[in-house]
């Protein structure tokens, strides 16, 4: 009932507001200018870090150990989709190790993981090797153990989660491996 | 002119699909002490995954409350290192708490006294403001919300829930739980729980404190993990029942 109220009210401001600005130039992306408008004009709430063009991920093979990035060519290297995506998570974890001092920082490079470890068990990065979500489970928990291998790297992922603890980390959605290309070494 | 036309015809769609359509469930996954930060991510993947490819997800918004280790990894570290002195391998330890090796047995002990320990002093759950905050945004926009809780992240749903029960959003029956692996002593009306009786994190817990009694029997599976708990290798692995259980009571929450 309520909403043959609101239709006609909204038809209403929709033909009284709309501007009648000249067309804009066709282009194929957003411009920075729209970006921040767009981002201003929403209400994220805090935790959500607003992405911007200039803070796009830093290419995943940097600060990725060179003993890491062999052994995930070695593992991964003949699945592209799959490897591409480790190193992905790979940075993440580097990141969590090196840079996470405070809990927005540790929730900067959780956001990081969350979307790395989607990436590697959506069904398109698992098409490629032909395994299931199990599997990558276990491949995921296995390559962290590999890069934990550090008593002082493993000293500070425990600090990382502590700092983690009590945040909310939003699922990446659909497209969990639309990130910046990773550079192999 | 043209461009009022379309935005005429914009608000005539939106206005139409707001009132035909209801927001969807957000799927809510809350760990435990013990699960690592990756874990828990995972856990959400393959819960996420799992009801995709039952055709239960429909169109879920999905999100990860992340505990407290309460100096769980610590503590267990601790153990580790003096066990283990001679061979010091991080790389051990992890594989260990993730159920990637098969643990010695000192290493299954010192996993379920240090979950056991973190519950010794009846210690007093606290809210964590920004899961509740969150829960109250899914329910500001209209959406139901269901916590899949694991182990220990069911004394956090109970504490979360009540307050939104109780408190001004009045919230009975828009937030729910579905409990895996639960220490607690209760769960809210319209809540639902599985617990498995071979579970060995929640017996040893049993021994010291009152908890739900065990309501899945799905035998003991030490390749999957050692001590029955985990919710990816165990509780959500396909080829145990409480995998179906735990999908059904989920799609059956959110609707």
């Amino acid at each position: 009932m309520r909403y043959l109220i609101a239709l006609p009210i909204c038809l209403l401001l929709a033909w009284l507001l709309w501007p009648d600005a000249p067309p804009a130039p066709a282009t194929g992306q957003a411009s920075p200018r729209t970006t921040q408008a767009i981002s201003a004009a929403l209400p994220l709430p805090a935790i959500l870090p607003v992405a911007a063009p200039a803070a796009l991920p830093r290419p995943a093979s940097q600060a990725v150990p060179d003993e890491m990035q062999q052994w995930l060519a070695a593992r991964y290297g003949s699945n592209p989709p799959l490897h591409q995506a480790m190193l992905q998570l790979a940075a993440g974890w580097a990141e969590a190790i090196n840079e996470a001092h405070d809990q927005a920082s540790a929730h900067r490079a959780g956001v990081r993981i969350a979307r790395a470890i989607a990436c590697v068990m959506a069904p398109a990065t698992l098409e490629s090797s032909g395994q299931d979500q199990q599997w990558a489970y276990d491949q995921i928990m296995t390559a962290r153990a590999e890069m934990l291998s550090r008593p002082a790297d493993s000293d500070a992922y425990i600090r990382f989660q502590g700092l983690a603890a009590g945040q909310f980390f939003d699922d990446p959605g659909a497209t969990p491996c639309a990130t910046a290309p990773a550079t192999p070494p | 002119m043209h461009q009022r036309t379309i935005a005429l015809a914009a608000a005539l769609l939106l206005a139409t699909a707001g009132s035909a359509h209801a927001a969807t469930s957000a799927v809510v996954y809350v760990n435990g002490i013990q699960n690592t930060f990756d874990d828990a991510i995972a856990s959400l993947q393959l819960l996420k995954g799992s009801l995709q490819a039952r055709k239960l997800d429909k169109g879920y918004v999905y999100g990860n409350a992340y505990n407290a280790t309460n100096g769980f990894f610590a503590d267990l570290q601790q153990v580790f290192r003096q066990k283990n002195q001679e061979t010091q391998s991080a790389r051990d330890f992890w594989r260990y708490v993730d159920g990637g090796a098969a643990q010695p047995g000192w290493m299954s002990q010192a996993m379920v006294d240090s979950y056991v320990k973190s519950f010794a002093g009846e210690q007093q759950m606290t809210e964590l403001p920004q899961h509740v905050n969150m829960y109250r945004r899914y329910l500001g926009e209209g959406r139901k919300v269901v916590l899949v809780a694991h182990s220990q992240g069911n004394l956090y749903a109970n504490v979360g829930q009540n307050l939104l029960v109780g408190g001004p959003e009045k919230a009975l029956g828009k937030v729910v739980t579905v409990g895996v692996a639960t220490p607690a002593q209760y769960v809210l009306p319209q809540s639902s729980y599985v617990t498995s009786s071979w579970d060995q994190v929640i017996n040893g817990l049993r021994v010291v404190k009152t908890v739900l009694p065990a309501n899945a029997s799905i035998g003991f599976h030490p390749i999957s993990d050692m001590l029955g708990h985990s919710f990816a290798k165990i509780y959500l692995n396909k080829d145990y029942a409480t995998s179906g259980s735990i999908l059904q009571q989920v799609s059956q929450k959110a609707g």
